[in-house]
Formats: C-alpha cells, structure tokens, sequence
C-alpha cells in the first residue's frame, strides 16, 4: 500500500514534474480510487497509512502551479479550457475525497484535522473545468454530509470539530459558480446545483440564495421560481425533492425581505401569483414524495438505486416543511395534498426497532487501535457515530416532527387531525434525549444503539417546535397534550446542555403556561419559575452581543404565569427575579448600550429604545413618513381591548413567532410596526423629499431599496438592538400581567413597596420620552434634530397598558398617577401615534382615570379630569374623535363622555 | 360483438400518431440503451437533431461492452471513471459485478482444455472472493446466498449441475448486469433510466388491464406489434373471436 501512496506522491519538489510523471500520478491516484471505491475496511486503512495528508500535498500543489489558469469564479467562464494532465491528476485526487467521504463519520475528523475543505474550497475557486467543479462539489457535499452525522452522535456530544465552508469567500465562490453554471451541460447544471443546495441544508443555511436574490426584483424572483418548478416536475426522486428545496429557500429568501413592500399592490400581486403557483404545482409534489417515503415506494419509474431513495425518504418531510412554515395557504395546500396523513405513519415508523447492519468481514484481523494515539490526527478515523439504520430512523423523525410543526402552525383543524392521527405519544417520545452517559463506543461492547433509545439533538428540537405548535390549540392542551403527559419531558429539557434545546423548550414552555393551561400547576410543582428566573438572569452575560433569546423567552414564559396566578405565585416570581433586576432590564442598561450601537451610525447617537441603529432618524409623530406602517396592521389579527384579551394577544405573538429563533422577534406584531418604521425611513433615507408630501409616494426602486434594507438588517448591531427591544418589551408585559387580575391593587402596592414610587414612574416615563433626553431635566443632547425620536411602539403600548392598570387600581393609585406631571406630557405626543394600537391603548388609559370608582371618587375624579385637561390630554382624546380607526373612535366617544359626566 | 370489433379497429387507424413523435421514441430508445452509431444514422435518416451528447452515449457502450465481453475489471474501473459515487453508494450494484468477476474467473478455469481441473487452480477465484465479495457477505443473506452459490461452481462439474447454477455461467446474467448500470448511470446524471418506450409499453399493458376490468368492448387479444408472433396472434385472434 505505501507503494502506492509512494508512486503518487514521490518526496521532494513537484513543481516541474514532467508529464510523465503527471500521468504516473494520475494512474496511481486512479488505481487507489479503484482500489476503494464500494471497500469501506480499504478506505480505513488507507486513511491509517496517511493518504489524507498525500492528497492534500497534490491538490494544494497543483493548485499553485496552476495559477496561470486561474479563473475568477465570478467572471464569466473562458469559453474554452484543454484538459491538462494536471486538471487529470487533480480529479483523480478529488474522487478519492469523495469516496473516503462517503465511508461515514468515521473518515470527518482526519479530513477536518488536514483541513480538506478549505482546500477544496480553494480548488473550487480556481476551476472552471465543470467535471473538476462536479467532482470538488461532491466531495465537498460528501464531507458536510458525512460530519452531519457526526453531529448527531450522542457520543460527540463535547466533538469541537466544525465544517465552515460557508465563509464569505466561500459563498462568493458558490454563488459564482451559481452563476455561471448556464454555460455548462444542462445535466452538470442540475448536478451542481443539487449538490450546493444539500450543503446549504445542512447549514441550515440561505446565505448563498441571499446572494442571489438579493438585488433581484419580484419578477425576477418570479421567474426563478416558475423554473424551479418546472425543473422540479421534469426529474424525479432526490433531485426532484432538491429542486423543491431550492424553491423553498428562495421564496423564504424574498419573503423574509419583503414583508413590509406588501403595500405596493403590484408587489403583492407578483407574491401572491407566486405563492399560489407554488400552492398548485409545487407543494402537491412535495407531499408527493412524503407519501412515497411513507409507502416504502421509490419515487422514481422503476429505480435500481436505494440511496437514492434513502435521502428522498429522510429529507422529503423536511422539504416539505420548509416549503410550507410561515405561509398558512402553502400548509393548507400540503394538508389538501393528504400530507398529515403520510408524515404521521413516518413518524410512528420511526420508533420501530430496525435489525443492525451485520458488520463486514475482513480476512486480516483489524490491527487494533493500539497505535491510534500516537499517529497524527490526519492517519487516526473517528467513531463510525451512529449505526447507519438508527441515524436515518432519526433523520426521518426529526423530518417527521419538522413537518407537523410546520402543518401545525396555524389551522386548529391541522392540530386535530395530527392528533387523530395518533402521533401525539410519538412526540412524547421524541422529547426524551439519550440516557447521559450514552456512547457509540457501546456497540463495541455488543451494544447497538436503536431507534428507541433516545433522540438526536436535531430530534429534540423539533419535538420542541411541535410540542410548541401543537400546544397552540386550546383544546389540544386540555386533552390529548396533558394525557400524552408533555409537559414532564419538556421540563426536563429546560436543563439540557445544549443551547439550543434549552431555547427550544422554553419556546415549548410558553404555551404551557398559560392561565388555561392545565399544565401549569405541574410545571410550577417541578420547580419552573426558578428554571425560568434563573434562565432569564443568566443568559446575555456572556458578553456584549451575547444571546438574548433564551432570555426573551423565559421572560416570556413568565409573563404569561403571571396572568390570574395566585398572589403567592406572583410575589415568589417577581422575588426570584429581583425588582432591581427587572427594573435595570426595562431601563435597558442604556449607557453601555449606547455606545454599543451608536458606532455603526457614523456619530449620530440613538439609544437603545429608538427603532434605528443605524443612525437614521425615525419620526414616529409623522404620519406621513410613515404611511407604510398603517397597512401592517390591517394584517394584524390583534385588536383586544382589554387585559382579560391581552393574552390572547401574547398568544397570537407566540403563534406569529417563528421556529427559527431568530426571527422570533421580527415577527411579533409589534416589531413588525418597527422594522417597517426603519424602512420607512430608509425609504425616505435614498429620496430626499422635496416637500412633505413627497415622501409618501416616491420613486419606487425595489431593487435598490431591497438590497439596502438587507444590508442594514443583516448589522449584528441591529439583531442585537431588536434582541433587547424584545426584552424590554417581555419585562414590561411581565409587569403588566403582575398588576392584571382581581389583586392589581395590592400587586401595586407591593411594587411601590419593593421599588418606590419615584423609580416606577422614572421607568416608565423614560419609555415613553424621546430617545436621548433626560426625562428629568426633559433636555438631552441626542441629536440637532429638530424632530423627537421616540422608541419602538412595542415598548409604548406596553408602558401605556401599565398605566392603564395603575389607573385600575385604587382611587389613590390613580391619584398618585395623574400626579406625576413629566410623566404625563411624555404621554402626551403619543395619542397622535402613527400606530393605532398605541392610540387605543392611550384612550383606555384615560378613560380608567377619568372612572368614577365610588361617590367617594366623585371630587378626585373631577380633579383628575382638570390636570388631564390642562396638560392637554383631554384635547388629545376629543381629536381622536374623528380618527380613521373605528375602534380609537369609540373608545375616544366613551371618554369624552366620561369627561363631560365629570 | 362483430360491430364492437369493428368500431374498436377502426377507432385504432383514426389514431394517427404524428411520424415525428414515433420518430422521437426510437430516437429515445436509441439513446438511453445507448446504440450512439445507430442514433446517428437514423438522425441524418430522418432529419431529426443528433443526440446532445454523444461522448456520454459512448461511455455507457463501452462499459456495456465491457461487461457483454465479460472483462468486468475494465467494466468497474469505466464506471468509476464516468462517476466514482455510482458504485460506492450502490453496494448491491458493485456486489453484482463482482460477482460476474468472480464468475468469469471461475469461468476460465473451467474452461480449461483437459481433464477436470485441479483444486490449485482454482486459488485465484478463492483468493478473489475473499478479497472482494467476502467481507460484504454476512451484512446481508442475499450478498451471501449469492457468494455460496458462485462458490459452488467450482464445486460440481458443469455436466451435472442443476439449473439454478446453470443461470450463473449464462451469459444472459452479463446482459442483466448489464441493464442494471446502464440504469444506474444515467440515474446518476439525473436522467430518464429507462427508455420512454418502455414506460409507453408499461402504460399500455395497465390501460389493457384496467379497461378489461371495466368489461369495456375489447378484441380478446390486441397485439402489441412489435414482433412478427404477434402479429400472427394478432390476425388469428380476430379470427378466433369470431
């Protein structure tokens, strides 16, 4: 064997190898390849006696000896290129990659310890030969592939090895390739699109697609997806599914851009024709395939290949779930195309204990790993990871899982018919990971890890999200959901080692816990308000971006204990928090952020609560400015009206809230009215208005002002500042449902008690002045503007319903409120609101002031209407009498009756 | 019934399928069971355009020669040429043409002039099948039933062996391997892995089926007409019903 290794790669100087040599090479390198191809045992050995470091030496040398023919993969492809004998020795080299890649996880970390990747990567930069481009790609995808199993081995649970093939250079490179592919043979094409689509999947990734529909408009996007379609009905099996992914990923792609253009109803026309094509053609071929990965069917005519069909049956449900999350006509779609039916059994089977592959004989005895420790890492192969069976027993069911919650997002009817299904026990099931001290190395001992013995982490999570969607209905949680005993698995996933899972759980958790939830006296037995306190305290520590959604969703989690719990409950949590905690959280730890964020925006300094960090400056006051906000709202579902509601409310939040994690926050009505805010000023931002009006209807140049928006979007700086927006907002609502219920009078007092009356309305008058100024000298340095920036409406309509339930306490309370002059001229501007939302809750606000609780009241009251009237408020209702919302116009009717009873 | 037999041919010669779509079928079937020298002339025959790819017609020949010839090193070592992923994920597919290896092996051996061969003789077969096919052998009872009885050709005198072991030293298996990578090569670009008219024949022969079920008016026997049996069939079963 070392003869071999020998002949392909002689010691000393290559770089003038004469073509003879070249070829020798190339024939070595040819006779090894065939050597292996289809002998996992020779792969191995192989690997012992260094091949990965020879064949690393070959390509990174042809590599710099090829530099004359170099090619930017971006630019056009030379039309045309003569095969060397280097290009030859160079592929053979690549198809033995891609065979030692396709042992398994085993052959992952001597790859990653030779740093082969990047090295194909960089092959890949400099070829334009497309047999050398397929062949780098596959290796490429065989390697990701391979490590993904790798992930999932509960063993590896601590393995640090990591493919980032997905660096800026490394997606310039794939996009370029993306790019040029038309001038290839349409089959190549097809090839290399597959493979770069999987090694996006397994990032979970769009960032390639990013790249390529940025900068493209609606029709262009349009037209792209037409074609995925059509090229998705002309092939068949694993690439058919491929083609559907691709579809997915880009019509994710414009979605997650274009939410706010929706007002432009030429824009939305062009989605809507596209998301029904997609409904019509593409999602029926998705569930298609689902249901032949759940016959046992081969997707194809009459196919000899099993892998093939192996990747169609742990992919299709996944597929099918990207396709369909988010969009509620797509999940009805898929339902209509009989996809619950044929996930569900995908998932039962799942569960059934499969025979383990027998292992191969070998005439030689395996030397033993005895000399393993002492070779180099790039001689030593890793654990095989799971058996082959059970790893694709788990690729099925977290497929499974992804595509029930995908289903059961939004239609209760869809929730119904997966419990009827009877799959409910098998999400149970999925909720319970491998026993801790669980290893591969086991089957070693004679024991084979099944299909029954635990769940992935990928697993884990998506049981997560199910259990999360599923919990969404009402009449789940009381019956199916409660029996099938989820809660208990879910908990115990709240102290998971990985992040992710934790998250995951609490998301899970949040339904759990609401007021109707049977759930929750079980979940407060097994200690979750110190889980969930002690989540929220700890996470973001880590340092200035630091992760805040576990924080954001333990927050959450309590806020909706807090509703119509017991006093005790109520008092326990708030004390396991800390007011002081509390309060510095809704304060937003403003300085140190300040700074944070106040780089990016070259010098304009805006605080955390403003919705822009960019720089830019946002005028909620101006309507006109902000016209594309309005129609946000009329997609909005929520138009509650009192606190009783509120968590309903909460609720249609969690449900809008993505799986994802990230988008959770961009996704919640609320935020939406920010992001959009921020574009409405950018949009402003790129054409100068000439005159007031102007702004309203300017050139539309979607190209441009998509790209622009992504670009802002995409600042770690903005993510972070959205991230603690969303905190403060779940620490204010957390505030607001303590103050909720028949005990607000005395959860109040125990407030003012903990806290101190000063500080509680410093708080929230900060929220509620512009950005940047003092609220107790009422002048600050933000900006030269002329114009106040004020914060999110998130965090307005938030602080307004806390005064609302101040104002719903006792007389006194309200007393003590409408004494608190700077707090009521920052509250002032906002009955003016762009946001109807905040205009009805300042209305609310006012109409429990002017409330005349007993005889007793009748002089306060009258008192209290005086000071509203002379601080203009009562002004500010009587013109909301001629709003355009219906609902703001009704509540100002009450109040300025209220005010004339007085 | 004479009237329904009848309306039935003569709704038969109203189908008039177009010169061209007929056209294209052959030319289809030329291409995909790879006859690239055939394609050709029919193309210039006529006027439709030749295969696009001419080059990737002719790797499939040749590894379909290969193996008729049953030289089934070069027939791999071709197959991992054109794709290396093809055999490495299809074990089923590699342990066939291993096993035709060992077969043709064994093959020689026998083949020898002279009196029955000596037990020596046959150590390169047993040195191949330990090597090559015994270590997949036990992952499956179908790899290892099939070894066994490759094995058991060296065993019996081809005069007396049953026919099950017959079938092995057949040529007809070459063809069937055959078949199978020619398949699995084109599945491997991404295209069509059977030619379209064998789908056509396929959707014929369930069309027959499902309009019998349904009792509808049908001649008890419609050829097919692809041979010249069937079309004698096809005028005696005129006949017959009658």
């Amino acid at each position: 064997m070392a003869d071999t290794l020998a002949a392909i790669y002689p010691m000393g100087s290559m770089e003038a190898l004469p073509e003879v040599e070249l070829e020798a090479q190339a024939t070595a390198l040819r006779m090894l390849k065939n050597e292996i191809v289809g002998h996992d045992q020779r792969k191995e050995r192989q690997v012992c006696d260094g091949v990965v470091d020879m064949l690393v030496g070959v390509l990174s040398l042809h590599q710099r000896t090829t530099g004359s023919r170099k090619s930017d993969a971006n630019g056009p492809t030379p039309v045309t290129w003569s095969w060397t004998q280097k290009d030859e020795v160079r592929l053979q080299a690549t198809f033995v990659i891609c065979t030692l890649a396709n042992g398994g996880a085993a052959f992952v970390p001597p790859l990653l310890a030779a740093g082969m990747p990047q090295v194909l990567m960089d092959s890949l930069a400099q070829t334009t030969a497309p047999r050398l481009r397929t062949a780098t790609l596959q290796a490429l995808w065989n390697i990701v592939s391979a490590w993904s199993a790798l992930q999932v081995d509960p063993g590896e649970a601590a393995s640090t090895v990591c493919v980032d093939i997905l660096t800026k250079q490394g997606i310039d490179v794939l996009s370029g390739i993306l790019r040029s592919t038309l001038s290839d043979g349409a089959h190549i094409q097809q090839l290399q699109l597959r493979l770069i689509a999987d090694i996006n999947q397994e990032r979970r990734g769009l960032s390639v697609f990013e790249s390529i529909t940025q900068g493209g408009d609606v029709d262009h996007v349009n037209a792209l997806c037409s074609w995925l379609l059509l090229l998705a009905r002309s092939m068949q099996g694993h690439s058919r599914l491929v083609a559907l992914r691709l579809l997915a990923l880009v019509n994710n792609a414009v979605d997650a851009d274009s939410f706010d253009v929706g007002h432009r109803s030429e824009y939305m026309q062009k989605n809507r024709e596209r998301k029904k094509q997609i409904a019509l053609l593409g999602v029926p071929l998705a569930a298609k395939l689902v249901q032949m990965a759940s016959e046992g069917r081969s997707s194809g005519s009459d196919r000899s290949a099993d892998h093939d069909d192996m990747l169609v049956k742990e992919q299709a449900c996944n597929v099918l779930a990207l396709l369909v999350r988010d969009f509620d006509e797509l999940q009805v779609a898929a339902v209509d195309a009989g996809a619950i039916k044929h996930v569900c059994p995908i998932l039962k089977k799942s569960f059934d204990p499969v025979p383990p592959a027998k292992p191969m004989w070998s005439a030689r005895r395996t030397a033993g790993n005895a000399d393993s420790t002492s070779s180099p890492p790039t001689r030593r192969p890793g654990s095989q990871g799971l058996p082959p069976e059970t790893l694709h027993a788990m690729r099925c069911r977290q497929g499974a899982l992804q595509a029930l919650a995908a289903l059961a997002e939004k239609e209760d009817v869809h929730r119904k018919a997966i419990v009827e299904a009877g799959v409910v026990p098998c999400i149970f099931d999925s909720l319970k990971p491998f026993p801790p001290d669980y290893s591969t190395d086991d089957k070693r001992r004679g024991q084979v890890v099944g299909p029954k013995d635990g769940n992935t982490t990928a697993v884990l999570l998506a049981a997560c999200r199910a259990a999360k969607t599923m919990a969404r209905s009402v009449s789940l949680l009381r019956t199916s959901l409660i029996d099938a005993g989820i809660a208990k698995p879910i908990f115990q996933l709240l102290h998971h080692a990985d992040p992710e899972v934790q998250l995951a759980a609490t998301d899970a958790c949040i339904n759990l816990l609401l007021e109707f939830s049977p759930m929750r006296e079980d979940l407060i037995a097994e200690g979750v308000v110190k889980t969930l306190c002690s989540q929220a305290k700890r996470c973001g520590l880590g340092g200035a971006n630091g992760d805040l959604r576990l924080r954001v969703s333990s927050l959450w989690a309590l806020k909706h204990l807090m509703s119509a719990s017991p006093r005790e409950i109520k008092v326990k949590t708030l004390e396991e928090l800390g007011s002081g905690w509390l309060i510095g959280i809704i304060r937003g730890e403003q300085q140190q952020a300040r700074e944070y964020v106040s780089a990016p925006g070259g010098g304009v300094s805006v605080g955390l609560s403003a919705p822009n960090a960019a720089g830019e400056r946002v005028d909620l006051l101006n309507p006109q400015s902000s016209g594309m906000d309005v129609d946000v709202d009329e997609a909005d579902p929520l138009a509650e009206e009192d606190d009783e509601q509120q968590y309903g409310n909460d609720e249609e939040c969690a449900n809008d809230e993505e799986g994802d994690g990230e988008v959770m926050f961009d996704i919640s009505s609320s935020t939406h009215y920010q992001a959009s805010q921020l574009r409405s000023t950018l949009n402003k931002h790129h054409h100068p208005p000439t005159s007031p009006t102007a702004t309203q209807v300017p050139a539309f140049n979607s190209r441009r002002y998509l790209s622009s928006v992504r670009a802002i979007e995409q600042t770690p700086a903005l993510r972070a500042q959205q991230a603690e927006v969303a905190v403060q907002e779940q620490a204010l609502d957390f505030i607001r449902n303590l103050l909720n219920g028949e005990d607000c009078a005395s959860m109040f007092d125990h407030l003012l008690q903990l806290i101190g009356a000063g500080r509680i309305f410093d708080v929230l008058t900060e929220k509620l002045v512009p950005v940047g100024i003092d609220p107790a000298t009422g002048s600050g340095g933000a900006t030269s503007s002329t114009r106040p920036i004020y914060g999110p409406s998130a965090l307005i309509i938030s602080t307004v319903n806390i005064l609302t339930h101040i104002a719903n306490a006792l007389p006194r309370h309200k007393q003590l409120l409408i004494a608190q002059k700077p707090l009521l001229k920052a509250w002032l501007p906002h009955f003016i609101h762009p946001d109807r939302k905040v205009r009805v809750a300042c209305v609310w606000a006012v109409n429990s002031l002017t409330w005349i609780d007993d005889e007793s009241d009748r002089r306060d009251a009258r008192q209290r209407a005086q000071e509203l009237r002379a601080c203009g408020i009562e002004g500010a209702v009587r013109r909301l009498l001629g709003d355009e919302d219906l609902d703001v116009r009704e509540r100002a009717r009450t109040g300025v009756r209220q005010f004339e009873q007085l | 019934m004479r009237s329904t037999h009848a309306s039935f041919t003569r709704k038969v010669e109203e189908m008039k399928p177009s010169k061209s779509d007929i056209n294209w079928v052959i030319m289809d079937y030329l291409v995909s069971e790879g006859y690239p020298g055939a394609a050709e002339k029919f193309a210039q025959e006529t006027n439709l355009p030749g295969p696009v790819d001419n080059e990737s017609i002719r790797e499939r020949v040749r590894v379909r020669n290969a193996i008729h010839g049953g030289r089934l090193d070069e027939a791999i070592e071709l197959i991992n040429e054109i794709d290396p992923e093809i055999l490495d994920n299809n074990h089923l597919l590699h342990f066939h043409l291993l096993q035709l290896q060992l077969i043709e092996i064994i093959r020689t051996v026998l083949a020898k002039p002279g009196s029955s061969p000596a037990a020596t003789d046959f150590l390169p077969a047993i040195k191949f099948a330990t090597e090559q096919l015994s270590p997949r052998a036990p992952t499956d009872p179908k790899y290892q039933q099939a070894l066994e009885r490759t094995m058991a050709l060296m065993i019996f005198p081809p005069e007396k062996m049953t026919p099950e072991f017959k079938e092995l030293l057949d040529e007809e298996l070459r063809r069937k391997v055959a078949v199978e990578v020619n398949r699995a090569i084109l599945e491997s670009r991404g295209e069509r892995s059977e030619a379209k008219i064998r789908q056509l024949i396929k959707a014929r022969a369930w069309a027959e089926q499902e309009a019998r079920a349904a009792k509808v008016d049908l001649p008890a026997y419609v050829p097919l007409g692809l041979d010249a049996a069937d079309e004698v069939g096809g005028v005696d079963g005129d006949a017959m019903v009658s």
